[in-house]
């Protein structure tokens, strides 16, 4: 009974860990020698969505994902067009089997997203605010 | 399977697993690999007027059949970044064609140059942005209906064209704007019931216009293209006609001219937007085909489209027409009687190009998982007398008025 009840305990505790995680903010940030200091919402869509795929300053971006479908994803593109994973890949699919836009740079996971986004200049790519270090700049904080 | 498609298969195949190995030995972010699928399973209850995707197919679906070669193909896509102001995209899209070869499945084949962030310029093979669908209809996933509505789309057969086009992108206006100017050539085949014509266009020259605020947008596309090639079918009938002397068909000579359709221009117009509130999607397009050919007459087609979304699911309705001229036989002073023969065969070959026809859609989409769905759609189609472009013909002079039904179902991906 000691042990089911310390199951249920951790069980319980990693369920926290997870809604509190699902609900940590999501910082979307650059390299650390971009000029761009923050970015608007629809500069933010426009940007992730393939629609105008450049900073403020009009200076090229490469928007950087994640491989496959992963929490953080899903959350970011719920927060920011209010969409679900599966129609934001159907209207990406537009985009990339036409051969309308240069595809995103993917990356396996949050790791090295970071590492990418600090090797290249033009790079950007969104991260839970836990995971900011010094070498990354924020533009933009969802779900604050 | 024939042994021309087979060797094609395979040719495709061994390209794919090539650029799959130097991906995987490159093991970077420069080469990447992607595609879409869709099985797609038709029904039909005519058993005159058969069903078809576009005109492109030599085969079709009529009552008691269940076809899965109309709906279905597999794509593969490569894109390679040269660098950050270089790419080159490969797309070849394996599916049912009645003249399969290696060029007829490659749909993309480009390389793009970033001038900067407004300007780019793509030169080789791209996909036709002709009406809004043209440039992704194959791609089922991409949009919520089973397939794109037949009356606008089902008379265009090009899936790609050679050339060179420049895009330029600006954000303004709390949107962003986009102006397209492209030119090349192009090729595909049109087939009836029982002749598949190869059709060439060149000099083509088309301007695309978007403006996207992200919740509407608006397109509005204009293009025109030279017929560069002589129909087999026309050359035949032409070439027959001229030879009958004035008192059975007085100036026959004049009128076997005017269904030459070589140095021909046609052009193609559309506009349409879409909107988004909330869980409704709304989206209309109308589109005029005109031309200098007497063979081919001014079309006018459109679609009106309505979603509401439930969580994973889709549901929708479309109606859909396509109106132009039905030619009737009444040249003045011919003998009917004695060029029986003639007279059908003129009157089958002006209305070849001619649809005329509406469909009623309802349909239901299913996002099983964010890169699997499936389709069932139901189109209630009401076809004109001799208006059956879009269809197969199977009965010989059947061309009459008809209502049909047709349910497909599709299984749609993207990996």
């Amino acid at each position: 009974m000691k042990q089911f009840n310390r199951i249920l305990t951790i069980t319980l505790l990693m369920l926290c860990i997870a809604s509190v995680q699902a609900m940590e903010p999501l910082a979307v940030v650059v390299n650390k020698a971009n000029p761009i200091d923050k970015l608007t919402r629809s500069e933010l869509i426009d940007l992730f969505m393939g629609k105008y795929v450049a900073f403020p300053d009009d200076s090229k971006a490469m928007p950087v994902e994640l491989k496959g479908e992963h929490d953080i994803k899903v959350t970011f593109y719920r927060s920011l067009v209010d969409m679900p994973l599966s129609r934001v890949n159907a209207y990406w699919s537009r985009l990339r089997f036409t051969g309308r836009k240069r595809v995103a740079v993917f990356q396996p996971n949050e790791a090295e997203l970071i590492d990418y986004i600090i090797a290249n200049e033009q790079a950007i790519g969104y991260v839970p605010q836990s995971l900011i270090t010094e070498d990354l700049k924020v533009v933009y904080i969802l779900n604050e | 399977m024939s042994l021309a498609q087979c060797k094609n298969l395979l040719v495709f195949t061994l390209l794919v697993v090539a650029m799959n190995a130097s991906a995987n030995e490159s093991g970077n972010d420069k080469l990447q690999l992607s595609g879409f699928a869709t099985l797609g399973a038709v029904v039909s209850d005519s058993d005159h007027h058969g069903y078809r995707k576009t005109v492109n197919s030599d085969e079709a679906v009529y009552s008691g059949e269940v076809d899965f070669k109309q709906h279905s193909l597999l794509g593969l896509q490569a894109d390679w970044n040269i660098s950050s102001d270089f790419d080159f995209v490969y797309q070849g899209v394996l599916r049912d064609l009645p003249e399969p070869s290696f060029d007829r499945y490659t749909t993309l084949a480009f390389l793009r140059y970033e001038v900067n962030t407004n300007w780019s310029v793509r030169v080789g093979r791209t996909a036709p942005d002709i009406f809004l669908l043209t440039e992704y209809r194959d791609v089922d996933f991409s949009y919520i209906w089973a397939t794109a509505p037949n009356e606008v789309y089902g008379i265009i057969p090009y899936r790609s064209i050679d050339g060179i086009d420049v895009t330029y992108n600006k954000r303004g206006f709390g949107g962003v704007f986009t102006g397209k100017l492209f030119t090349g050539s192009s090729e595909a085949e049109i087939s009836a019931s029982s002749t598949v014509e190869e059709v060439k266009i060149e000099d083509v020259i088309g301007i695309s216009l978007s403006f996207d605020h992200f919740n509407w947008v608006v397109h509005a596309k204009h293009s025109q293209v030279k017929i560069a090639n002589e129909p087999e079918s026309n050359a035949l009938l032409s070439s027959g006609i001229s030879f009958i002397p004035d008192f059975l068909w007085p100036n026959s000579q004049a009128f076997a001219q005017s269904i030459l359709m070589k140095g021909q221009e046609v052009s193609y117009s559309s506009v349409s937007g879409q909107y988004q509130w909330k869980n409704w999607l709304a989206s209309a397009e109308l589109s005029q085909i005109n031309s200098e050919s007497e063979v081919v007459p001014k079309i006018t087609s459109g679609y009106a489209a309505l979603s509401y979304q439930i969580n994973s699911h889709q549901l929708y309705g479309i109606y859909a027409y396509t109106d132009s001229r039905i030619y009737d036989f009444n040249e003045p002073g011919i003998n009917e009687a004695a060029l029986e023969e003639v007279v059908h065969a003129t009157t089958s070959l002006m209305n070849f190009y001619a649809p005329n026809q509406d469909t009623i859609s309802l349909g239901w989409r299913w996002d099983l998982t964010n890169n699997i769905a499936s389709s069932l759609q139901w189109n209630y189609t009401t076809l004109s007398e001799g208006g059956s472009t879009l269809w197969i013909n199977k009965g010989e002079g059947h061309d009459e008025a008809e209502s049909i039904n047709t349910y497909l179902f599709t299984l749609s991906m993207v990996f």
